[in-house]
């Protein structure tokens, strides 16, 4: 049977790999370092399959727009916009097998999910695993993901607590999953920014530190609490922290280890990890 | 504004994030992509001169104001500046 042996939570703001240069050396150096210490961990539990979550930025759930989508394909390459990210453009195995087991297991527990067979995994799912999971010289990511998306930008937003629910259910789909496998879930988005907002390069750090302190300590409940329009209120793109509570589901509200938070590059950048 | 005007001004800046070609011809003829996208004529002079307080107050998504302002060539100051002027 397949097990969860990992969760990862970090960035994926574009501007970490499309405007490096407007931090300061030693920020750019801390959060490189951060994504260098979270691939080691992750390259420790030698998962076979990376469950990612993430978002969509008003992209690809364009005409129609799911809370939640799981993305039914084979491969991918992408992402469309990687020469202004200046990253690689990747080619992506995807486990299809895992995806519709888990996008059928979820429709069974009554997430009415979405599903697509024509992805367009845009940098928050690419910038992160360019980071953690990526052979650069091969321009290929090192595990087979599955990809699941989330609707953190477009009202109505989903609860958090929906997400948490959602994430306990990744668990346990994972855990029937009759193949065996070694499974690590990461979380990419968030914390506080307001992307193309008024507030553009406002970082509402006593938010950031607020919730990375509930996540700590494990305080699920204080975390549920924060509706949508509490975390918009710091910035149109705060309520990623939606892709952070499904993972935190799926390693069932174990207090993380919060690794660094860093204010920069117009957005609360944090890494976290759950060891399993 | 009406949920589709205000859809097919998005669908028009979600595509100058995604196709390059739709970028270019509307810096060569932006009255002749607006009318292709079914963008109400009322509107055009908001996007052509950037107004992107108008367009923001109006609901068009953050995100894709940001894509706009990179048609237009307008820098992260500026674009910050217009979104919180009466101005624009």
């Amino acid at each position: 049977m397949a097990r969860l042996v990992l969760g990862l939570a970090a960035s994926h703001a574009p501007g970490i790999t499309a405007r490096v240069e407007e931090e300061p050396p030693e920020v750019r150096t801390r959060v490189y370092q951060n994504y260098d210490k979270l691939r080691g961990i992750l390259e420790e539990a030698r998962p076979d399959v990376l469950l990612v979550v993430a978002n969509d930025h008003v992209t690809y759930m364009f005409d129609i727009i799911p809370q939640f989508l799981v993305v039914i394909a084979d491969e991918y390459e992408g992402p469309p916009d990687y020469e202004w990210l200046r990253i690689p453009k990747y080619k992506v195995k995807l486990h299809v097998g895992l995806a519709n087991h888990i996008l059928n297991g979820l429709v069974e527990r009554g997430f009415d999910v979405a599903f697509s067979a024509n992805p367009l995994l845009d940098h928050a799912t690419m910038n992160p695993l360019h980071f953690l999971a990526s052979d650069r010289e091969k321009g290929v990511i090192k595990y087979p993901i599955v990809s699941l998306l989330t609707n953190a930008f477009v009202k109505p937003l989903p609860p958090l607590r929906r997400g948490y629910q959602l994430g306990l259910a990744l668990k346990r789909l994972v855990e029937e999953y009759p193949e065996d496998l070694r499974v690590a879930v990461l979380a990419t988005g968030g914390l506080s920014h307001d992307p193309g907002g008024p507030r553009w390069g406002y970082v509402d750090e006593k938010f950031d530190r607020a919730f990375l302190d509930m996540l700590s300590r494990g305080d699920v409940e204080a975390a549920l609490n924060i509706r949508p329009e509490d975390a918009l209120a710091t910035g149109g793109g705060s309520y990623e922290i939606l892709n952070w509570v499904v993972v935190w589901g799926a390693v069932e509200g174990r207090p993380a280890t919060v690794m660094d938070y860093v204010p920069a590059y117009n957005i609360g950048s944090a890494w976290a990890y759950w060891r399993l | 504004m009406k949920a589709t005007d205000k859809f097919r001004i998005e669908a028009l800046l979600r595509d100058f994030h995604l196709k390059p070609d739709v970028r270019e011809r509307f810096q060569k003829d932006p009255d002749s992509v607006m009318r292709e996208y079914g963008i109400d004529p009322q509107y055009w002079h908001l996007l052509k001169e950037g107004k992107l307080r108008t367009l923001y107050s109006m609901g068009i998504h953050q995100l894709l104001l940001y894509h706009l302002a990179h048609v237009l060539g307008i820098k992260r100051d500026e674009y910050v500046k217009r979104i919180n002027s009466p101005d624009f």
